[in-house]
């Protein structure tokens, strides 16, 4: 009797047949993925709207508006800001030169 | 393509290589569940149809220890815990003297008698002996003991021994 239960119990299950099976499930694998990347957008738009809504977006602009007019105006600054566009020049105009 | 690209494949999101692996496995990991469910067809299919959702997402957690087919396998039996602890207690324990069809003498089939003996038993004898795994490897997937595997299948060879030779 114990060998013949090993021998019961030792059959391979019964084969399932797949009748759809595999397509079905890779199909909502497939649904699975879209929604994920679509939460992942959301949650991407979601927090950068939260975040572009807190930041005092006035007061930043306003200071960079500042910086910049206050290093225009520095006299060192200006002087290299015309060094950069005289050497850009110069080197178009080398570059430009017919042969 | 063999089984370790397929799953390297899958884990990057490539459905069609999760199709083929679904396909592959479909068969064991379903009658496995028949088994557990007491051939409740349409629990078992929807219980392997999360294991394989659930194996999706999970892919990338998947390290090559031990097989594909027992990483599968694991996912579905800790589904059935879950399914049975909330919604289908009964699934769990051995049948009760009342619910036999037939009287304590007449000899039952394998697949009768298996749906009378404990979850735990179902599972640890269809693991060792219908899928060919290893005394360890049950345990592994099972999340168990050693010892409580051996013990469960020593139980549950008696009970049908016992229920196959047509006693209670």
């Amino acid at each position: 009797m114990t060998a013949d239960l090993d021998a019961l119990l030792s059959k391979p299950l019964a084969s399932v047949a797949d009748d759809g099976f595999s397509a079905s499930v890779a199909r909502r694998a497939l649904a699975l993925q879209e929604r994920d990347k679509l939460l992942d957008q959301l949650v991407l738009i979601v927090t950068a709207a939260i975040i572009l809504a807190a930041l005092p977006l006035d007061r930043i602009m306003a200071a960079i508006e500042t910086v910049t007019v206050g290093l225009g105006n520095l006299f060192p600054v200006t002087i290299a800001f015309a060094a950069l566009v005289l050497t850009a020049s110069f080197t178009r105009l080398v570059v430009d030169r017919p042969e | 393509m063999n089984e370790s690209d397929l799953i390297a494949r899958a884990a990057g999101g490539d459905a069609a290589a999760f199709g083929v692996l679904v396909r592959q496995n479909q068969s064991p990991l379903r009658g496995f569940l028949r088994r557990l469910t007491r051939t409740d067809y349409a629990l078992a299919d929807d219980l392997a149809q999360e294991t394989f959702l659930e194996a999706w997402r999970k892919l990338s957690q998947y390290r090559g220890e031990g097989s594909f087919t027992g990483w599968l396998t694991r996912i579905a039996w800790s589904r059935f815990l879950m399914e049975a602890r909330k919604r289908k207690p009964e699934l769990m324990e051995d049948l009760p003297e009342q619910s036999i069809e037939t009287s304590p003498d007449v000899a039952l089939d394998l697949e009768s008698a298996m749906r009378r003996i404990s979850a735990a038993e179902r599972a640890a004898l269809t693991l060792c002996y219908a899928l060919g795994h290893s005394n360890e490897e049950a345990a592994a997937i099972l999340e168990m003991p050693l010892g409580t595997v051996k013990s469960h299948i020593l139980r549950g060879r008696e009970k049908l021994r016992a229920l196959l030779e047509g006693g209670s």
